[in-house]
């Protein structure tokens, strides 16, 4: 019998409840979608590449399962169609319109180009603002709509400026700028009704990024992988959903791993082992995600969200999409 | 059969509430903690979407926002059963499917490819010249400070041009004829009917009638318009990839941009078989030997053919030299292309330019 007792904590430990991410794709019917939308693709001279698109957002989008459930793209190949026409309309008054111009002032037809051209380069940063606001809106998990909140003026501000300070900088602004710009959509973000948070400071972002930039240089390129995996781990452990905050446990290994495989991948099997190498980088990334915390998912309303197709196929244009 | 699990979210919260299905023959009874009475689902409106890893999500316009999650493989099962949704195809039905898909896409590219040349020529053909010169501008304003020119070179230039035209040749009213100050041996044809020679050729050139050969090939490419069908091959190549597959780069047995570049290489030396020809003709016109260009094929064989034709913008100098030198036997041999004081003065054309600009020499040795 025991005739002595010391205190001792019987009450368990708070264990906050772990999210977790899983990618649940596989190569070969990736491969075989892409196949198939090729196919279509090439027999339809590009007209089924909106359809095309949106199928295979569906596919990557219910690949992925965020806390038991699984993402729904929601967005349809018509949508998308529609918002290419659009484009493509735009596209053909900024060629027609210095023409037109010239026959009435003679001579203006430079002048409006150069005005024109710098107008497109303007557009850069609201495109990105809407597409990524489209992608959102299109995206439902547990039943309810991401969404992105107004504000693609400040965050064109933001990129305009902070791209006028890195070009002054020699790009040493860099991180600084792409960090706050990650604040202004992050933070605009919204799940339902409930808002995404992100609070890592630009200064922080800075040195992760200038030390990495130095590192890198010094060693050949060889610390790339640690200043990328650092930056991941900055960038999820200063995100949070109600209760919950992410964190990354990427290594530098894990990075080297998924970008120099990836390349080595897809170029020695010329390109055909690309679906399986999509599949095995997104199931190594998000294995190594998670987010920890109580969410209470019933205080989450549904809301609805607005996006607009045609900044999908503005970006996709500019060349800055998410490439999805 | 028992209760099946799945997990129901009404649209109107994030709660993802554990429920238990009951298949009967016409619908789904849902059974949730929270719910007294089963909420049912009938089978005819229900759309039932099969997830990668075994999931099925299943919505009905009766319960519109509702959305009913499962990894139970006994639901999958039952709706197979009750014509829900489909069974999964087999993997040999999946194989043949893609052999099919990859095949016709294939031929699709092999014939898009085969009409290629044929319909980026005829386009060419119709685009006004005035377009075509709105175009070198800015080539010509790229090169300008690197002209050699001297009254006499110009003059022997384009005498030597000249000499070598056809009835039918197109008439571009900005057309320059130029030998530019740079080391390498090349011609160029731009946009606009110019026909730029540089230094390194002319100094290789050992006689007239190698220079004229030359000429006559670049003024063939000018009469086929071949720079307007380049321009036209990579507008629709271009477009064409963006519109069809810009998406599938990854599935390229090779990246898009050397399939397109192997693709021009192709083109590029099928135009130059036809300006060879073309050149014979002119030089047989201007009662020119085309032993001259055979010669300077030859000087140059060693340097150009050092990659794979198939890989070659140009056909290979052997097989080109050989051409010319069967077609000069059928030739009368003229005693030369020009005066000897106007190929001197050609020959002459960039030293002015030089001694003009100590220093430039270096300069632009260090660039090429």
């Amino acid at each position: 019998m025991q005739d002595s007792f010391a205190f001792t904590d019987t009450s368990p430990v708070y264990q906050p409840p772990v999210h977790h991410l899983q990618f649940h794709g596989d190569g070969t019917s990736l491969f075989l979608l892409i196949l198939k939308n090729l196919f279509l693709t090439v027999i339809t001279l590009g007209v089924y590449a909106a359809w095309a698109r949106a199928e295979r957002r569906k596919y990557m989008w219910s690949s992925t399962e965020i806390a038991g459930q699984r993402l729904v793209f929601t967005g349809t190949g018509l949508e998308l169609f529609k918002g290419y026409l659009k484009v493509l309309a735009v596209y053909v008054a900024f060629l027609a319109l210095p023409v037109i111009a010239n026959l009435i002032i003679p001579g203006s037809r430079v002048i409006l180009q150069i005005m024109l051209s710098v107008a497109v380069l303007g557009l850069i940063p609201f495109a990105v603002y809407w597409s990524r606001a489209y992608l959102l809106s299109r995206t439902r998990w547990r039943g309810l709509h991401f969404g992105l909140e107004r504000g693609a003026g400040p965050y064109a501000k933001a990129f305009i400026g902070g791209y006028l300070l890195t070009l002054l900088t020699l790009g040493i602004y860099a991180p600084a700028w792409l960090n706050r710009l990650r604040g202004i959509l992050l933070n605009n973000t919204r799940f339902g009704t409930e808002r995404f948070s992100y609070d890592g400071s630009n200064a922080d972002a800075f040195w992760i990024g200038f030390k990495g930039f130095l590192f890198s240089v010094l060693t050949l390129g060889i610390y790339y992988f640690w200043y990328a995996a650092e930056m991941n781990r900055f960038v999820l452990s200063h995100t949070s959903f109600m209760g919950a905050r992410g964190r990354s446990d990427l290594t530098a290994g894990d990075m080297f791993a998924i970008l120099v495989g990836s390349v080595l991948g897809t170029a020695l099997t010329l390109g055909i082992a690309f679906p399986w190498i999509v599949v095995w980088s997104m199931r190594k990334m998000l294995d190594r995600i998670t987010f920890v915390g109580e969410v209470d998912f019933a205080l989450v309303a549904q809301r609805s969200s607005a996006g607009n197709a045609a900044s999908d196929a503005l970006a996709h244009d500019l060349g800055v999409d998410l490439a999805l | 059969m028992g209760a099946l699990r799945a997990e129901l979210m009404d649209g109107s919260s994030g709660r993802a509430q554990a429920v238990q299905v009951t298949a009967l023959p016409d619908r789904l009874l849902i059974q949730s903690e929270s719910q007294g009475e089963p909420e049912p689902w009938t089978l005819a409106g229900l759309q039932v979407e099969p997830l990668p890893g075994g999931v099925l999500h299943l919505t009905h316009p009766a319960h519109p926002g509702a959305l009913l999650s499962s990894s139970d493989p006994e639901l999958r099962d039952v709706l197979v059963a009750a014509g829900a949704t489909p069974r999964s195809p087999a993997a040999r039905s999946l194989l043949l499917r893609g052999a099919f898909y990859a095949a016709t896409v294939a031929g699709a590219i092999a014939l898009f490819l085969a009409l290629l040349p044929t319909m980026s020529a005829g386009i060419a053909r119709r685009v006004p010249l005035s377009i075509e010169e709105q175009l070198a501008f800015p080539v010509h304003k790229l090169l300008e400070n690197r002209y050699c020119r001297s009254a006499g070179s110009r003059r022997a230039l384009l005498a030597l041009a000249g000499s070598l035209r056809l009835a039918g040749d197109p008439e571009f009213a900005g057309a320059r004829f130029e030998i530019v100050d740079l080391t390498m041996v090349n011609a160029f044809t731009f946009p606009g009917g110019s026909i730029v020679v540089t230094r390194g050729l002319v100094e290789e050139a050992q006689r007239p009638e190698e220079l004229a050969g030359v000429l006559g090939h670049e003024l063939e490419h000018v009469a086929r318009r071949h720079v307007m069908a380049q321009v036209v091959r990579s507008v629709i190549l271009t477009t064409g990839w963006q519109l069809t597959a810009g998406d599938f780069a990854g599935l390229m047995a090779i990246d898009p941009s050397t399939t397109l570049e192997i693709a021009s290489r192709r083109f590029s030396r099928d135009a130059e078989k036809e300006a060879d020809e073309g050149a014979l003709r002119r030089l047989q016109h201007a009662n020119l030997s085309s032993r001259g260009l055979s010669d300077f094929f030859a000087r140059i064989e060693r340097s150009t053919d050092v990659v794979p034709e198939w890989l070659s913008t140009h056909p290979a100098s052997a097989a080109r030299k050989k051409a010319l030198l069967d077609a000069d036997a059928a030739v009368e041999r003229s005693p030369g292309a020009i005066p000897h004081h106007d190929w001197q003065a050609i020959k002459d054309a960039c030293r002015g330019r030089r001694a003009a600009e100590p220093g430039q020499e270096n300069r632009l040795g260090a660039r090429e």
